[in-house]
């Protein structure tokens, strides 16, 4: 693992480096051959421009030749004139000479001449320079005769060129040939520096042309024209306008003798190297060109800059390489961590599907009717895995038919409004029962709010939903038979108060008839009649309030208790009656009229059952956390514990009906009104005299 | 005054009747009295139709609210949508101060009300208003 994580970058590096040497090589190779390029124009041109310049000079000779031919009796001065106009101000050529051939007959002739042109003490002289005498005898003589510019060359006016070995087979050469022939380099007899200088001869015949054969050159040989050239000054002037970073070696080839240049120059022989041969004028000359140590061919900057470059870019590349390499190291070992994490989760949803008692359903696409159910979803219907084929189309066709419209209904909306899909229908077991489940589901979306799938499951709850379903049933039942009760109760004594109405007024209008006229007994009668009638009326009346109660408002208001009690303890005339009644009450959030009546139904069953002349009824009041609890107490007789149950039905006193007026109905209108807003009520045991009556309310806020 | 005036008794219990006549009569009113059956009867002794002799002159309705046919409510009913009859002067008769019927009655824009249990009283309450009410439709005086 560690090995492989750096391979790939070594790799890299490696082929970086041979890319930036194989690179390098390249850019210097290509930079060499430029370079020796280059400096091949540069030489060649070097070359060629040294060759015309020699040719420039023989241009000039020939000229000078030309004039020669052309000129009888020819003057020294027509001669220098001449010259000064071919040399103009050509540095390099020391000088242009006329050398006449002179025979040893006329010697004295052309020395008196030359005389009488103002070269005085004019003489063919011979031996070494700056120690010349005149000339011993020669057949012939070749005197220097004429020479332009004079100044400078004095030395050598006079000098017979046939009495120096090396100048006279030149001579001879040139005569021979009819050509220009050039000498090898030689010492000048001017010259102050160490350049060489050379002599260009050129043959001079009679008539000016050059006769064919050798003998008749000879004989017709009238001198030579002659320009002695500065070597040196000439290819200086020649390549002054070419690069000087070239080093330049003539030699001359018969005799190896240098005419230019330093031979101590180092030449680096893997370096360039241009040689030459120039053959001119009869000579041939080797010229090399080098460049000057230093210059030349070296891998130059940008050679390395390239290989640098690349050097560098190829680190840089590897160390990119290795970070991607850890980068996708770490990345595989998430990948790895999150695979396990995926797995897990996997497992435990399908050990969850195993052994859940739901039945799951995948609805794998929903623009498919294909499904995944799980094998508790087939076992709650009765069915074997795998037995009949998951799809949408089997469910629906599974569904009891009172149930698809609804099913579909919720299922549209959960896909298009996201609704909360959760729904009791019936799916026909194996069996061809119905049985009832509670299915539920969640679809995922795309980001479009395109329904893409949808999970869910069915959960059977056959049991529970037929138990509410007879539970409802017995809920409506009684609901029904109360409400008949009620309209019993209210029918019953509405329509029993009318014609006990007429009996009440028929037995008053007796009375009223036979008024005096009663005996004892009669009249006797007459008052249990009208108590009978009396006590009826009553029994309609507590009947037809117990069946009306609670009905109408259930609104709560704010409703202050010691204004309401004491309003009651004034109808009820109590202090008129003896009772004190204390209270120290709230204000609270209630129905006003249901504690109205239950206050005062209570209140009045304390006065109406109390046994002595005056008596004290204390109401409390408590609030607890969920309900108000209110308590009555009085210091009456109190009830007998084994009638405490009794008290709260209809009809029912305690006492009889001669002594206390009652219908029997107020404990139990009490009870039917707080019972009827989830109120209880119930009489307090550790009461030890007298009654307590307790209710509670729940409070409304 | 009271001559000129006759009262229509519009009551299906004979004991009732028979109390309202009491009342009357310890009250010495000896006012013209019609009886009707039930509302349909009433109506038909105000128009005059199905051969029955027309009330004449000014007179009240005392109106009992259960009878069979047409019931007192709906007898209000069809009195206030008649332009003639609509400013008819009624008195709803209740067993009981039965709220409903009277909020019911109220809403039909009915004189008052009598208590047939205790008719004496309730009927010179009634009377006492009816003489305002006679004043007001300026009947003879006398």
């Amino acid at each position: 693992m560690r090995f492989k994580l750096y391979l790939t970058p070594i790799i890299s590096l490696l082929v970086g480096i041979t890319c930036a040497i194989l690179l390098f090589i390249f850019v210097s190779s290509s930079q060499k051959a430029e370079q020796a390029g280059v400096f091949h124009r540069q030489a060649n041109s070097y070359f060629k421009t040294i060759e015309s310049a020699l040719h420039s000079s023989r241009g000039l000779l020939v000229s000078l030749k030309s004039f020669i031919e052309n000129s009888d009796n020819l003057s020294k001065d027509r001669f220098d004139k001449y010259s000064k106009a071919l040399l103009k101000d050509r540095k390099y050529v020391q000088a242009m000479e006329w050398i006449p051939k002179v025979s040893n007959d006329k010697r004295s002739f052309y020395e008196q001449l030359a005389q009488s042109q103002g070269l005085n003490n004019y003489q063919i002289k011979q031996g070494k320079f700056g120690n010349l005498k005149p000339a011993s005898f020669r057949p012939q003589y070749y005197p220097v005769y004429y020479v332009y510019p004079l100044t400078g060359n004095e030395s050598a006016v006079g000098y017979d060129l046939g009495s120096n070995q090396a100048r006279l087979s030149a001579l001879q050469a040139a005569m021979d040939t009819g050509k220009a022939v050039m000498t090898a380099g030689i010492k000048l007899v001017q010259e102050t520096s160490s350049q060489s200088g050379v002599l260009i001869f050129y043959p001079v015949f009679k008539g000016g042309v050059v006769p064919a054969a050798i003998e008749e050159r000879r004989r017709k040989l009238l001198g030579f024209a002659l320009i002695v050239l500065r070597v040196g000054d000439l290819i200086d002037h020649a390549s002054a306008k070419l690069p000087q970073q070239l080093a330049l070696l003539i030699t001359d080839k018969e005799d190896n003798q240098s005419l230019y240049g330093d031979h101590n120059t180092k030449i680096n022989k893997h370096n360039l190297h241009f040689q030459s041969n120039l053959s001119f004028a009869q000579r041939n000359w080797e010229v090399s060109v080098t460049p000057f140590a230093g210059e030349g061919l070296h891998p130059q900057l940008s050679a390395w800059l390239t290989a640098v470059g690349a050097l560098i870019i190829s680190v840089l590349s590897s160390l990119h390489l290795l970070q991607l390499n850890r980068s996708h190291r770490q990345i595989s070992l998430e990948v790895a961590r999150q695979t396990k994490a995926l797995r897990l989760s996997e497992q435990r949803f399908s050990l969850a599907v195993e052994g859940s008692s739901v039945g799951i359903w995948d609805w794998i696409d929903v623009d498919e009717s294909t499904e995944y159910w799980s094998a508790q979803f087939y076992h709650l219907l009765g069915y074997k895995n795998l037995e009949i084929k998951a799809s949408k189309q089997n469910f629906v066709r599974l569904l009891h038919p009172n149930d698809r419209k609804p099913a579909a209904h919720l299922l549209q909306r959960h896909l298009t409004e996201r609704c909360h899909f959760e729904i009791e229908y019936r799916i026909q077991h194996k069996s061809g029962e119905y049985l009832w489940f509670l299915g539920s589901g969640q679809a995922a979306w795309d980001a479009q709010g395109k329904p893409l799938r949808m999970v869910g499951s069915i959960q059977k709850i056959h049991r529970r939903k037929m138990a509410e379903i007879a539970i409802n049933r017995y809920a409506e039942d009684l609901q029904r038979s109360n409400q008949d009760l009620e309209q019993f109760a209210y029918v019953a004594s509405h329509d029993l108060k009318a014609p006990l109405r007429g009996i009440s007024n028929l037995a008053q209008w007796i009375e009223e008839n036979m008024a005096g006229k009663m005996d004892p007994e009669t009249d006797s009668y007459m008052q249990l009649l009208k108590g009978g009638i009396s006590r009826l009326e009553n029994l309609l009346a507590g009947l037809l309030q117990y069946s009306r109660a609670g009905v109408g408002e259930s609104r709560t208001e704010s409703v202050d208790l010691n204004l309401l009690t004491g309003n009651i303890a004034d109808l009820l005339c109590a202090e008129q009656l003896g009772f004190v009644i204390n209270f120290d009450l709230p204000c609270i959030q209630v129905q006003r009229s249901l504690i109205n009546q239950v206050l005062q139904n209570l209140i009045n069953n304390s006065i109406k059952h109390h046994l002595g002349d005056s008596g004290q009824i204390d109401i409390g009041y408590q609030r607890l956390a969920s309900e108000h609890v209110f308590s009555v107490t009085d210091d009456g007789p109190g009830i007998d514990p084994q009638m405490s149950d009794k008290v709260f039905q209809m009809f029912q006193t305690l006492r009889p009906r001669d002594e206390v007026e009652g219908s029997g109905m107020g404990l139990a209108i009490v009870k039917k009104l707080i019972e009827r807003c989830n109120g209880k009520v119930w009489i307090d045991r550790e009461q030890q005299q007298g009654c307590c009556i307790k209710f509670s309310l729940p409070i409304d806020d | 005054m009271r001559k000129e005036a006759q009262i229509l008794l519009v009551e299906d219990d004979d004991i009732d009747i028979m109390g309202i006549k009491r009342a009357l009569k310890s009250l010495k009113i000896a006012n013209n009295l019609h009886i009707a059956k039930d509302g349909i009867q009433a109506l038909e002794i105000i128009r005059g139709d199905n051969g029955q002799q027309k009330i004449q002159g000014p007179f009240i309705v005392l109106l009992d609210l259960n009878m069979p046919r047409m019931g007192g409510l709906e007898f209000l009913d069809v009195i206030r949508n008649d332009a003639q009859l609509k400013s008819t002067v009624i008195f709803v008769m209740t067993t009981s101060s039965d709220e409903q019927d009277i909020c019911a009655a109220y809403s039909k824009n009915i004189a008052g009300y009598i208590v047939k249990s205790n008719a004496e009283e309730s009927f010179l309450q009634a009377l006492g208003l009816l003489e305002h009410y006679w004043r007001g439709i300026e009947l003879p005086t006398g």
